[in-house]
């Protein structure tokens, strides 16, 4: 009787534990509002030549929605790491461009700079230069958005 | 009795001729609809210009937000001075990915004013993109008319 | 012989009864005659300027040919200009050309190309020769719905 119990509790916990971890819940599936255990995020490296003035955009698919956090990873003028400022922005492709919706401007750093939602469908993250470069720079954006 | 038997057997033949008729004439007839229901497809027509330069390859993103037919025409192949040409060159359709539109359908084709490309997509973002397959000895410019729901 | 005479009669409703209810199902609303395809023709007289372009443009409201004649030109049999068809750009800057010639004025189409229904355009230019201003004529046939 008391093997039948504890066998019981086991078998209740561990599925409490699936149900958990699988982000289950009485109401049905949960969606998270983040990259999480339950939403793997993908990061991509965005990396070209920016000219002066110039534009360049990466676009990718979220299929399950969440935050999208844009790092400004490295940007260097004549090989020296600049301290211009440089936008980034997150947006959707239109046209010959990408439609930012959400743009900052920074200088390279280690730390998410720009973040937003970014719902099931195809998004893009933005560098231009505001007009603050001498010369034309190399660059390096992470995206890390949700799959 | 027996006559009797026979006009019933008779009777039930004939009325289940009528009412075969009739069942058949249901299965003609037009189902009807309501058409509050069916949304029209309303059609957005973009044009995409630009110089394309040798062994290069340009996109142009649309929103499609109904499923339905998206035509590319590949209206125009021009020198830089504006003198009309005929030199085939590529256009596709796809999703933008990085930093460019990787193909899921394409052609080679002449320019034309009748679409050259007619492809059936769900909503969704997608990309039209013009792109050289090795025909081109200089820039062009070139024009692109899109149509899609 | 009674029974006899009604079966006949049921027999004889039931057989007209299968009559009425198959000709009501024959019975179908007259359709309606859509008005023929047809093609539009305009004639158009303007001037052309040294060096100069002029465009016009018209519209097509289902897939068909138009076919293009430039019929005089400085009332000359021997001078040529550029004729073309295109699209106009959404900005109004201008006639994109898809196809073009250089032609003298005459009765015969110098031009003809499937087009699909939409906006295009259809433009006379001096290809050097003008010395002054000159008039011209083209006539443009192109296709329309019928109503």
């Amino acid at each position: 009787m008391v093997r039948d119990v504890s066998i019981r509790v086991c078998l209740s916990a561990t599925l409490l534990t699936v149900l958990a971890v699988s982000g289950c819940s009485e109401l049905g599936p949960t969606t998270p509002q983040g990259p999480g255990i339950n939403n793997p995020i993908v990061v991509k490296p965005f990396s070209g030549t920016l000219p002066l003035k110039g534009v360049q955009f990466y676009s990718f698919t979220v299929t399950t929605g969440g935050t999208t956090m844009l790092t400004l990873v490295d940007a260097k003028e004549n090989g020296v790491t600049t301290e211009a400022l440089i936008t980034i922005g997150l947006g959707s492709p239109r046209g010959t461009q990408c439609l930012a919706s959400n743009v900052l401007s920074v200088k390279s750093g280690g730390k998410p700079q720009v973040s937003g939602p970014t719902g099931k469908g195809v998004h893009c993250a933005v560098i231009f230069d505001p007009g603050n470069l001498t010369s034309e720079a190399t660059f390096l954006v992470n995206i890390a958005h949700p799959q | 009795m027996m006559r009797s038997s026979f006009a019933f057997v008779a009777r039930l033949g004939l009325l289940a001729s009528v009412l075969v008729t009739g069942a058949s004439c249901n299965t003609t007839t037009a189902p009807s609809f309501d058409n509050s229901q069916i949304t029209p497809l309303v059609f957005t027509t973009q044009t995409f210009a630009g110089s394309l330069p040798v062994n290069g390859s340009l996109f142009y993103s649309i929103v499609v937000t109904q499923q339905g037919p998206v035509s590319l025409m590949l209206a125009a192949v021009q020198t830089p001075g504006g003198a009309a040409l005929t030199t085939p060159v590529g256009i596709g359709v796809g999703v933008p990915a990085g930093t460019g539109c990787p193909r899921t359908q394409s052609q080679t084709t002449p320019p034309g004013l009748a679409a050259q490309m007619t492809v059936t997509l769900n909503p969704g973002t997608y990309c039209a993109a013009v792109y050289d397959v090795g025909n081109l000895s200089g820039a062009v410019n070139f024009a692109m008319r899109i149509t899609y729901p | 012989m009674t029974a006899v005479l009604r079966l006949k009669s049921f027999a004889l409703v039931a057989v007209l009864l299968s009559a009425v209810v198959a000709v009501g199902c024959d019975k179908d609303t007259p359709p309606t005659t859509p008005a023929p395809d047809t093609t539009a023709s305009v004639t158009w007289s303007t001037n052309l300027a040294t060096g100069g372009a002029s465009s016009r443009s018209f519209k097509t409201t289902r897939t068909g040919t138009v076919s293009i004649t430039l019929q005089s030109l400085a009332k000359s049999t021997t001078l040529r200009a550029g004729l073309g068809v295109g699209i106009p750009l959404g900005d109004g800057s201008g006639c994109v050309l898809s196809r073009s010639v250089e032609t003298v004025a005459g009765s015969t189409a110098q031009l003809e190309l499937s087009v699909d229904p939409g906006n295009y355009c259809v433009q006379v230019y001096d290809l050097g020769q003008l010395t002054q201003p000159a008039s011209f004529t083209v006539l443009l046939v192109y296709p329309i719905a019928g109503t």
